[in-house]
């Protein structure tokens, strides 16, 4: 199944990272198959998936990468970060080493991708109220003092879930409609890739190419 | 003697593998035994009674090192982060270890129990490497296949001991077969190794996957014990697994390049073949591969020692840099050209991507 001639406005690449287990594979699969697994594998390498929804009448496609969670395999997956305009970092409100790791994942980003990417802290699995060991609050606090959006989600009763990606695509459609106002782009064509400090070709479909509704 | 023993053992290795290759249906009972050889828990010129000694001392050895982290107490687990760590990732990762399958299914399942057990022993056996992602894949099956929390566990010691490499620190050993895998798919695809340079491609990270664990998430549990089993026994050649990559991306060549498939396009769609692929079609095509590569007469020396081939005799190819230089050299035609730029390319990927 090609993407290429789907109908949308914006492609954003987002990237789900986090420690192992949090739940990273189960808030894709909800958010784009409404789908909920309890038997679902660990993920090796990268998967990835999408899904359009509208902001202010665009079609924005959010293109979700999902990685292994263990350090290990950083080397591999650190390369699925280029490109990425937003990073969904999830830890495990039930698991509080899960959510002390949230600093590491921070200078991974910092290291390797975009400087300016968006950044949403997501504690999921908030359906575990009486397993709870991080405080909403703590990492509310944490989230600003980081200029970081945040969100609780359970990827398991769907809490939040489309919530949590509609208002990172819409943080992202924000900075991008408004840099292109700034600074519009030049002929509309060609732009060198990757040299943008924000990384997303505007309005790459014409409607001339637009199939019949198809989401 | 010595003669005697070697024969025998030649004689050993080729009965199990005519049974393996031929008779690819093995019986459980007799795949059950035939694992412990091939996985090195027995030796091939052993006796029956040296192998009840070596079940009854690694018997003994497997409960020492199993009750070490059995008796380990709260505090000594609080002082010991690396420990916790490595206790914490396997009890998630057993947990979520193809938990599809019968074997496995439900709640406290004794299976998951037994492969949670084997892996934190396997921590106490070798705390350097301790646990990695995709290791409780690759023990899986074997625990399936053995039902034996002994046996399996040194037949899995016998896996990580041919595979240890896929899960380093620096994963030097991954990059060095995604390296492979790329230099044998320029010689036998040179256009879909110039299509995948071209696209992004060329460092192969989308076969990352398939080499870990050694297409354990591609294949049903039936295939994978088949496929594994032709691996373990080096059959017909070390890094087989690589040509099982290639043949399935000559299958897929038309696919991704008639599509004009890019950098994203193709991780979905090579993600997308796990539980489509014919395993007895693919150990057919790789072994035509292989075959193909051993009588070409133009096959550089980089190819044939991926696969354990002796080098061309030509005099000078024995020092590493001439090697690589002749490479380039006996390559001058339209294909090689192409992978003269690729290699470069793929060189500048690699590190790119490791900055």
């Amino acid at each position: 199944m090609s993407t290429r001639d789907d109908e949308y406005d914006y492609l954003f690449k987002v990237v789900l990272i986090g420690d192992s287990g949090v739940g990273k594979s189960n808030l894709l699969s909800r958010f784009t198959r409404n789908e909920f697994n309890l038997e679902s594998k660990s993920t090796i390498g990268v998967e990835f998936a999408t899904r359009s929804i509208q902001v202010d009448g665009k079609t924005i496609k959010a293109q979700i990468w999902d990685t292994a969670g263990q350090e290990r395999y950083r080397a591999i997956t650190a390369a699925y970060y280029r490109g990425a305009v937003g990073a969904l970092l999830v830890y495990d409100i039930a698991k509080h080493l899960t959510y002390e790791n949230v600093e590491r994942w921070l200078r991974e980003l910092r290291d390797h991708a975009d400087q300016n990417i968006v950044i949403m802290l997501v504690g999921n699995k908030s359906d575990l109220r009486h397993l709870r060991a991080v405080l909403t609050d703590e990492a509310k606090a944490f989230a600003e003092r980081n200029g970081l959006s945040f969100i609780e989600t359970s990827a398991l009763d769907s809490t939040n879930v489309d919530n949590a990606f509609q208002n990172i695509l819409t943080e992202i459609y924000r900075i991008v409609s408004q840099k292109q106002i700034r600074d519009p782009p030049e002929g509309d064509t060609i732009r060198p890739q990757n040299v943008e400090p924000i990384d997303v070709k505007p309005t790459v479909n014409s409607d001339s190419v637009r199939k019949q509704c198809c989401q | 003697m010595q003669k005697t023993l070697s024969m025998y053992k030649q004689f050993l290795r080729q009965l199990h593998c005519y049974i393996i290759i031929i008779f690819q249906g093995v019986t459980p009972s007799l795949r059950r035994s035939v694992w412990k050889y091939l996985l090195n828990y027995y030796s091939w010129e052993s006796t029956q009674k040296e192998r009840d000694q070596v079940a009854k001392e690694k018997k003994e050895e497997y409960y020492r090192m199993k009750t070490q982290w059995m008796t380990m107490t709260k505090i000594q687990e609080d002082n010991f982060s690396d420990y916790r760590e490595r206790k914490s990732l396997i009890e998630k990762d057993v947990n979520r270890t193809d938990r599809t399958y019968t074997f496995y299914a439900g709640d406290n399942n004794p299976h998951i129990q037994l492969l949670n057990d084997i892996l934190m022993t396997y921590v106490m056996y070798n705390f350097d490497l301790g646990y990695v992602q995709g290791m409780s894949d690759l023990l899986s099956p074997i625990l399936y296949l053995l039902q034996d929390e002994v046996d399996t566990f040194w037949c899995f010691v016998g896996f990580m001991e041919k595979v240890i490499s896929n899960f380093d620190v620096d994963q030097a050993g991954m990059k060095e077969q995604l390296q492979h895998l790329h230099t044998l798919v320029a010689f036998i695809e040179p256009e879909l190794s110039t299509y995948l340079d071209n696209h992004d491609s060329g460092n192969m990270f989308f076969c990352f996957r398939w080499l870990l664990v050694w297409f354990k998430r591609e294949l049903s549990q039936e295939d994978v014990m088949k496929l594994w089993e032709v691996l373990w026994a080096g059959l017909p050649c070390p890094n087989f697994h690589l040509l099982i990559c290639v043949a399935i991306l000559e299958t897929e060549k038309r696919a991704l390049m008639d599509n004009n498939y890019g950098f994203t396009e193709i991780l979905k769609h090579i993600n997308e073949l796990s539980l489509k692929l014919d395993v007895n079609f693919l150990l057919n095509k790789a072994e035509g591969i292989y075959r193909q590569i051993e009588e070409s007469a133009h096959a550089n020396d980089n190819v044939r020692e991926i696969l354990g081939l002796p080098k061309i005799e030509n005099g000078n190819l024995d020092s590493p840099n001439t090697a690589s230089f002749t490479y380039l050299d006996t390559t001058a035609d339209h294909a090689s050209v192409n992978i003269d730029t690729n290699e470069v390319s793929y060189e500048r990927g690699i590190s790119n991507s490791y900055l």
